[in-house]
C-alpha cells in the first residue's frame, strides 16, 4: 500500500471519529442544552452563508451582486417555500448581475 | 420496508436534489485539481469516499502535491472538519432510538449540506421517519459525490467561462433559500441574522476558528438571553 494511500486512510479515520463520536455517547442532554445545539447548528449554517458568499471575492463585490442575490434568493424562498426555485432565482440573479458588471 | 418509509425516503432524495447539483460541482473541481496535482484515480475516488468533505480535500491534495507530512495532512483534516462533531452532537438527539449498528456506518454520510437540509427539515417527524429522511437526502448525494470527483478526473471537466460566479454561488444560496424557507421561530430568525452579521468580524479576528467559534458565541448568547427572557415572564 503506497504512502499516501495510507495518509488519505488516516484522514478519513480522523473524520470518522468526528462523526461517529457524538453518537456513541448516546447523549441524554438537559432540554437547555438541546436548545443551545439547535441555536448552534442554525448559526454554523448562517456561518457557512457567509463563508459561501465570501469566498473568492473582496468585500465591495460581496455587498454588491452576490449580497442583492442573496436577499432575492431569500425573498423567493420566504414567499414561495421551494427551496429549489429560490436557489435558481438567486443563480439567475448572480449571473445577471456579474456579467452586466456590477 | 413499508410503504411509509419508502415515501419518506423518497421525500428526502427529492430535498437531495440540490444538493447534488452542488456537490457535482464541487467534486468535478476537485478531481480536476487532484489530477493536476498527479494522484491516481484510485487515491482520489477513496479519498472522497472515506472523507466525504471537499473543504478538508481541497487543501490535503495541495499538501500531498507539496511532499507534506502524513501528521500534518491527517491533523489539518481533523481541525477542519471538527464541525461534523459538532452536527453529530444536533443530530444525536434525534437519532435516539435507532440502533447503533445502523448509525456507525450512517454517520459517514453526515456532512453540512446533508445535515442542514434534514435537520430544518425534522420537524414532526418519528425517529425512525427522522432518519430515514436523512438517508434519502444523503445516500444520492454521496453518491453524486463520488460521481463527480470521477467525472471531474476523467474528463477534466472545465466550466465555461462566465458560470464561475453562478457555481460558487450555488452552496450559499441553497442554505439562505432553506432557512428562509422553513424558518418559523422569531428566535431563531434573530439567530441566524445574528450569526450571519458577526461572522465576519469573528473571522477576521480569529482567522481560520472564526465560523465555528462565532457559532458558538451566538448560540450561548442566544440560550442565555432565552433563559433571561423565560425567568423574567
Amino acid at each position: 500500500m503506497g504512502e499516501q494511500v495510507i495518509i488519505i486512510l488516516g484522514m478519513g479515520l480522523a473524520t470518522y471519529l468526528l462523526r461517529i463520536f457524538p453518537f456513541l455517547l448516546a447523549p441524554r442532554f438537559h432540554p437547555r442544552i438541546i436548545r443551545w445545539f439547535h441555536f448552534l447548528s442554525l448559526s454554523i449554517i448562517a456561518s457557512f452563508v457567509w463563508y459561501g458568499l465570501s469566498k473568492g471575492a473582496p468585500p465591495p463585490i460581496m455587498l454588491g451582486f452576490r449580497g442583492l442575490a442573496l436577499g432575492l434568493t431569500a425573498l423567493v424562498a420566504i414567499h414561495s417555500k421551494s427551496a429549489v426555485l429560490a436557489m435558481g432565482a438567486g443563480i439567475t440573479a448572480v449571473l445577471l448581475l456579474s456579467r452586466a458588471g456590477w | 420496508m413499508t410503504r411509509e418509509t419508502l415515501a419518506t425516503f423518497r421525500e428526502g432524495a427529492r430535498a437531495a436534489v440540490p444538493v447534488c447539483f452542488g456537490f457535482f460541482g464541487v467534486t468535478m473541481a476537485l478531481g480536476i485539481a487532484a489530477h493536476a496535482a498527479g494522484l491516481s484515480l484510485g487515491e482520489v475516488l477513496l479519498m472522497s469516499a472515506v472523507v466525504f468533505a471537499a473543504p478538508a480535500q481541497f487543501p490535503a491534495i495541495d499538501l500531498l502535491a507539496a511532499g507534506g507530512q502524513a501528521v500534518q495532512v491527517v491533523l489539518s483534516t481533523f481541525v477542519i472538519n471538527a464541525r461534523f462533531a459538532v452536527l453529530g452532537l444536533t443530530l444525536a438527539p434525534h437519532f435516539g432510538r435507532i440502533r447503533k449498528a445502523i448509525l456507525m456506518p450512517a454517520a459517514q454520510l453526515i456532512s453540512v449540506s446533508t445535515f442542514a437540509v434534514s435537520f430544518l427539515r425534522f420537524q414532526q417527524r418519528s425517529a425512525q421517519g427522522k432518519f430515514v429522511y436523512f438517508l434519502g437526502v444523503a445516500i444520492p448525494s454521496y453518491t453524486c459525490y463520488l460521481v463527480g470527483t470521477v467525472v471531474g478526473y476523467l474528463f477534466g471537466v472545465r466550466i465555461p467561462g462566465g458560470f464561475e460566479e453562478g457555481i460558487q454561488f450555488v452552496f450559499p444560496a441553497y442554505l439562505t433559500a432553506l432557512l428562509a424557507a422553513e424558518l418559523r421561530e422569531r428566535q431563531a430568525i434573530l439567530l441566524v441574522c445574528a450569526a450571519f452579521l458577526t461572522t465576519p468580524l469573528v473571522e477576521s479576528l480569529v482567522p481560520g476558528w472564526g465560523l465555528i467559534l462565532n457559532a458558538v458565541i451566538v448560540a450561548t448568547g442566544a440560550v442565555v438571553v432565552e433563559a433571561w427572557w423565560e425567568s423574567r415572564s
